[in-house]
């Protein structure tokens, strides 16, 4: 029971996160202005990615997963992929784009391992 | 031999994709009415039209990617929970399409904050079924 909640409540933050990041991402688009997205990244995107994590793990620990099982390594070093390359989107005036995609693609890679759980 | 394990692998890569897709669509549907429901009222008609309409684009790719899944994870099309996910994507589907026609002429805020959040109960409770593989209802 524990378990199905605390799944739920990880489709449905990560609802949030994805769509955080997406509107954040056009309103830059729009207006160019990265203070904005900015504070939504410390106000909304971190907590959001925190409580993904922290469910995460929850999870792993219920079910008595191992850590080295593939789909976990895959989804945590995409996690930590997505999370570096956002960082650099933000801060590095240099190669905005390719960070993006870079994010973008790791975000798709670490939806595609923990919706498959390739063993 | 080679053959039949070629094509036993293509048909888990592919059982695989389509799952990925399916939940990458309904993270999609999710999202949408998340930010529709933020934006519901009379100042953002456009743009909650052009939202609108994505999700109508995006709901078949939903049914069709979880019909594909339905024999390969062994289920079949009487299984309870499956059969309360076609009924409430009807109920989420049929809703934008009135959504869509309503949206000039409903102006009250509060009356779209309340549709959007009932949308968004319909997918919450598809996601609960699929999640615990029974149905709410």
């Amino acid at each position: 029971m524990l378990y199905f909640t605390f799944k739920i409540l990880h489709i449905l933050t990560a609802t949030l996160l994805l769509t955080s990041v997406g509107v954040g991402c056009y309103q830059w688009y729009l207006s160019k202005n990265k203070y904005l997205l900015q504070i939504q990244t410390w106000t909304r995107i971190i907590p959001l990615a925190l409580f993904q994590l922290l469910s995460g793990f929850t999870m792993i620990s219920l079910k008595q997963y191992s850590l080295s099982e593939i789909w976990i390594e895959a989804s945590l070093i995409s996690f930590l992929i997505a999370i570096g390359s956002w960082f650099s989107f933000l801060y590095f005036i240099r190669a905005q784009t390719f960070f993006l995609i870079v994010c973008g693609s790791a975000v798709l890679s670490m939806i595609f391992f923990m919706a498959s759980m390739v063993h | 031999m080679a053959i039949i394990i070629c094509i036993c692998l293509l048909d888990v890569m592919l059982t695989y994709f389509i799952k990925f897709l399916h939940v990458f669509i309904a993270l999609g549907l999710l999202g949408l009415t998340v930010v529709c429901f933020a934006l519901a009222g009379p100042h953002n008609l456009n743009k909650i039209l052009r939202i609108n309409k994505i999700l109508l684009i995006l709901t078949p790719f939903a049914l069709i990617t979880g019909t594909l899944l339905v024999y390969p994870k062994q289920y079949t099309f009487h299984t309870p929970w499956i059969m309360a996910a076609y009924g409430l994507l009807g109920v989420f589907c049929s809703a934008i399409i009135l959504a869509l026609f309503l949206q000039e002429k409903i102006a009250k805020r509060w009356v779209w904050k309340i549709i959007y959040f009932l949308l968004l109960g319909i997918l919450t409770m598809i996601v609960h079924d699929a999640v615990t593989k029974t149905s709410f209802l």
